[in-house]
């Protein structure tokens, strides 16, 4: 009987391990999300553009030697893997303090809040392409239809925020619907180029459809939202303590990115993303194991523009004010580019592209020309070095009991009980 | 050929043939692919399909799973009888026919495991709301569904289980063959079609293979397969069907469709079955292990 080793990593089933094995692991993982959060947080809080150019070939340094450490790498992703609620818990709570460390600089919570906003739409488009394999690169226009319903009804018709927020998410579910159906005739670069037809086009109308998205106006004067009688732009004080008005908005997404991850990790984790990631591997033989492959592409299509909805929702109600300018192709790149640079199918892979590809152009500010130049530079870095993107997504693996295998492994060769046609 | 008394109720009680085909033709713009083939299929069987390359074995089972639609003809299978014609391939495997791939097909970056659970797809149900809120009957459903991956993998012994956690791409060809068989075992269907199980393996794994396809039909699984080597299809079919540009040229026991005259000049050429020559049975012994 050959030897058999049913887990190959080397972390086993939580259970098999002594509470001082799992403490010290827990522990472990915290430590490395603290040192990665303050790394984060030091680069944010350098104000001087070639200072924080230098901090950021340390950093690039650093990783490219973490990359030659196979074995960090691999035990930091194991702990990830194992103790995923440690993860949500310790991440939680850094996220949530992040304001308080930034109390004095607006513009920094600002721009996290922006970062969230794109981590929604990313892990959007991360059920699209990460998990059903479906290459839309006309991302952008779900965005947009989540900005202008949730906007146009609170300009209009004075809807509330919170009856706009989700409307916003049908309605971009709507038109990733519209897609699907005739971009299903097509699949892999085919299908791209449809929907990049699809984000050209959509954008043309944004600016031309002025009864709808007033043109190259823009929508103006977008209310903030309320909550309890609490105005989104108004500050917040808590113990004496005043944190800027942007703190409800950064909240406001932490919140709903919590949501979406949760929605992703329960889809993917469940038949519909079992038929998903069937349909991305090999979709005839996922055809013929039953998989309607109709309905679940378009399945896929909806619920990724549903949270690009969201997030375009949200970003009009932030910046109040909403532009075609905000939709254009750029736009649809580069949520691509936070797929693909985090790790295609990965939710926290894909999380930290989307604050990545925000945070870093927006740092750079002060290199006006350059800062295109080195942004691109840095993803192509990326793509070089880590292909499978910055965090990949880990195969899930199923607990086996040994006990149960060896008695399948005896029987076999006799008949199975259980495996019979079914009548 | 020797076999367990099947002891299979379905075979018993069956009265009429699981798979009845009807003058099934499938055109390609101005190729015949397959012309009026008329075939049937009794409960419990295990039925072989031989024919040299492009005589329209593939295209048949393409049309049997649904991937190409039927140019004319009618497919009817099990009791009460259900129309297979036009109908796609995935509600033709939710009636109960799964297949293998001559060129495999598997989902190279899913588990071994998550193979297995896809071939079980059309066991699991579970929308997208109840996936959502996680309910408890969907909880139970997902560890009844792994307990019978498991149990499914088991039919290879260790081979399969024990990569049980790994990806698909990383298994031997040997074992991506097993696998394809396993996935289409987990679907539990009324109906197996094997499309060249053994295919590029070595005669100790085609023994091997001869098997397991036994063992399967032993379960009570019908078998319809295609398949070039003859011992093979020696050793497991009770009926040989010869197909030959798109038609049936010959059908009964193996030795009698090896030494019909025209299975012999398919394989061979005109000629051939005159001059006394070789049908393709006489290769078989030295094919075998």
């Amino acid at each position: 009987m050959p030897e058999i080793d049913f887990i190959s990593s080397q972390i086993r089933k939580d259970d098999d391990r002594s509470t001082a094995e799992r403490v010290r692991d827990r522990l472990e993982l915290t430590g490395y999300l603290v040192f990665f959060f303050i790394l984060f947080l030091i680069g944010l809080a350098i104000k001087d553009a070639y200072l924080l150019m230098g901090y950021l070939a340390l950093v690039g340094a650093g990783a490219f030697m973490w990359r030659k450490l196979p074995r960090l790498d691999q035990r930091f992703r194991d702990l990830v893997q194992v103790h995923k609620g440690q993860m949500v818990l310790v991440m939680s709570v850094l996220l949530a303090v992040y304001p308080l460390i930034f109390a004095h600089d607006a513009y920094l919570v600002h721009l996290g809040a922006l970062a969230g906003i794109f981590v929604i739409v990313a892990l959007g488009l991360n059920i699209t392409l990460g998990f059903a394999g479906l290459l839309d690169v006309g991302f952008a226009v779900y965005f947009a239809a989540g900005a202008y319903t949730s906007a146009q009804l609170a300009v209009i018709w004075d809807v509330d925020f919170w009856v706009g927020l989700p409307l916003g998410g049908l309605v971009a579910a709507f038109f990733g619907f519209l897609v699907a159906w005739p971009a299903l005739r097509v699949k892999g670069h085919y299908l791209a180029m449809v929907t990049l037809g699809y984000g050209l086009m959509m954008n043309i109308l944004h600016r031309n459809l002025k009864g709808v998205t007033n043109g190259t106006d823009g929508v103006i004067n977008i209310p903030a939202p309320t909550i309890f009688g609490h105005d989104f732009l108004s500050p917040i004080t808590v113990f004496g303590f005043t944190l800027p008005f942007q703190t409800n908005f950064y909240y406001l997404t932490l919140i709903l990115i919590a949501i979406t991850m949760l929605i992703s990790y329960r889809l993917l984790n469940s038949n519909i993303g079992r038929r998903w990631e069937a349909m991305r591997e090999d979709d005839v033989a996922a055809h013929c194991f039953g998989i309607d492959l109709t309905f679940n592409k378009v399945l896929a299509f909806s619920t990724g523009a549903f949270f690009g909805g969201i997030g375009g929702a949200v970003f009009a109600h932030m910046i109040g004010f909403v532009h075609p300018d905000n939709f254009i192709l750029l736009t649809s790149i580069t949520i691509l580019a936070m797929v693909l640079i985090g790790g295609m199918g990965s939710i926290w892979g894909v999380a930290l592209g989307a604050v990545l590809l925000i945070m870093i152009p927006e740092r750079l500010r002060d290199f006006e020309v350059l800062r295109m130049l080195l942004f691109g530079l840095s993803m192509a870095l990326i793509m070089i070095f880590r292909p499978q993107g910055l965090f990949p997504s880990q195969r899930r693996r199923r607990e086996l009991e040994s006990a149960r295998v060896e008695e399948l492994i005896k029987a076999s060769g006799k008949e199975n009980a259980h495996v019979r046609p079914v009548d | 050929m020797t076999k367990d008394p099947r002891p299979s109720p379905e075979a018993a009680g069956a009265d009429q043939p699981i798979l009845r085909i009807e003058g099934v033709s499938k055109s390609f713009g101005g190729i015949r692919a397959v012309q009026n083939l008329n075939l049937s299929v009794e409960t419990g069987e295990v039925v072989a399909i031989i024919g040299p390359n492009g005589s329209g074995k593939t295209t048949f089972f393409n049309l049997l799973s649904g991937l190409y639609p039927v140019t004319s003809g009618s497919i009817e299978f099990d009791d009460p009888p259900s129309s297979l014609v036009g109908l796609p391939a995935h509600k033709i495997n939710e009636l109960g026919i799964a297949r293998t791939f001559q060129t495999l097909r598997l989902f190279p970056n899913l588990t071994v495991a998550e193979n297995v659970l896809i071939g079980m797809n059309r066991h699991l149900n579970g929308g997208f709301l109840q996936s959502l809120l996680r309910t408890p009957a969907i909880v139970e459903d997902e560890k009844k569904a792994e307990e019978r991956a498991t149990e499914t993998l088991g039919f290879f012994g260790p081979r399969l289980l024990s990569m049980y956690n790994e990806p698909a791409y990383s298994l031997s060809y040997a074992n991506r063959r097993r696998l394809e068989i396993a996935r289409v075992l987990a679907s539990r269907p009324k109906l197996i079609l094997l499309d060249e199980p053994v295919a590029g393996m070595n005669p100790t794994e085609t023994a091997e293979i001869m098997e397991d396809i036994k063992r399967i039909n032993t379960m009570g699984f019908t078998v319809l397969l295609i398949e070039h080597d003859m011992a093979l299809v020696r050793g497991v079919a009770e009926r040989v069907i010869a197909l030959d540009h798109g038609t049936k040229i010959a059908e009964g026991s193996f030795d009698d469709v090896c030494n019909d005259p025209e299975v012999i000049e398919a394989y061979l050429g005109r000629g051939a079955a005159a001059a006394g020559g070789a049908a393709p049975a006489s290769d078989a012994p030295e094919a075998r292990p």
